[in-house]
């Protein structure tokens, strides 16, 4: 018996990669689970605060074993398209104008969930304490209007500090750092 | 697409599936996928089959017209 014989009772490679397309399929089915969770929990009232916070950690353990497994990806903007990764002012730009169009959608995003939840709640919200205090009389268009508005200036604000900062203080840094040590292996050869 | 070359080559030095998948560390059923075609192994595993069946990565795996 050889030297790989020794490992023959662990998975081989092939078996490796079923297992992991397996492991993948089991996550995606349970985030579907959870989200459908939170959806039935909002629409019955109840507090979807665990299920909110296994999806949000379920993926955090994603991106964090991938960065632990010294995976780096090409930043790319909304269309998939890789950006420029320099320090010239027309490539920040170039990244800048992307940061703004993935804080938009993600805030138009939100606003849409935040007008399907009113709605689906049946003019309710009109009864609540609060938007009799700030809009008395008002009616349910403008309600779900400055709602909307507000849910998406919230989600854009969010969104694009988050991006801006993720983005330009650790993605890029990290990218290029990858890159330079590439070429440095390169012309050691 | 069938890897015929791989399976004549184990043949040729009289070893069965089991006997390949023993010397590369495999299971049986990863040496039959390859042979029909049906699991890409990594590059790695490519040259332990070549090692131990004596052939180039080019006799058993580079595919042009030739070998189609």
């Amino acid at each position: 018996m050889n030297k790989k014989n020794k490992n023959f009772n662990i998975l081989d490679e092939r078996q490796k990669q079923i297992v992991q397309k397996a492991c993948a399929n089991g996550y995606v089915f349970l985030l579907v689970y959870l989200i459908a969770i939170i959806v039935y929990k909002f629409a019955i009232e109840a507090d979807p605060i665990l299920e909110i916070i296994g999806v949000l950690v379920s993926a955090a353990v994603v991106v964090v074993s991938r960065r632990l497994m010294g995976d780096v990806e090409q930043p790319v903007d909304y269309l998939n398209r890789p950006l420029p990764t320099g320090d010239s002012k027309p490539e920040k730009q170039r990244r800048l104008k992307n940061y703004l169009i993935n804080s938009m959608l993600f805030g138009l995003g939100f606003a849409v969930m935040d007008v399907i939840l009113l709605l689906s709640a049946g003019y309710d919200f009109l009864e609540h304490e609060a938007i009799k205090e700030i809009l008395p009389n008002s009616n349910g268009t403008l309600v779900l209007v400055l709602s909307a508005l507000a849910v998406f200036a919230a989600g854009f604000t969010v969104s694009f500090i988050f991006d801006y900062l993720i983005g330009e203080c650790y993605e890029i840094k990290r990218y290029n750092k990858m890159i330079a040590k590439l070429d440095e292996e390169e012309n050691k050869q | 697409m069938k890897n015929l070359r791989l399976k004549i080559a184990r043949v040729e030095l009289d070893m069965s599936q089991e006997d390949l998948a023993n010397a590369v560390g495999v299971t049986r059923q990863t040496i039959g996928a390859i042979e029909n075609g049906s699991y890409n192994p990594t590059l790695n595993l490519c040259i332990d089959i070549c090692r131990v069946t004596k052939k180039t990565l080019n006799d058993l795996f580079w595919e042009d017209e030739e070998n189609e």
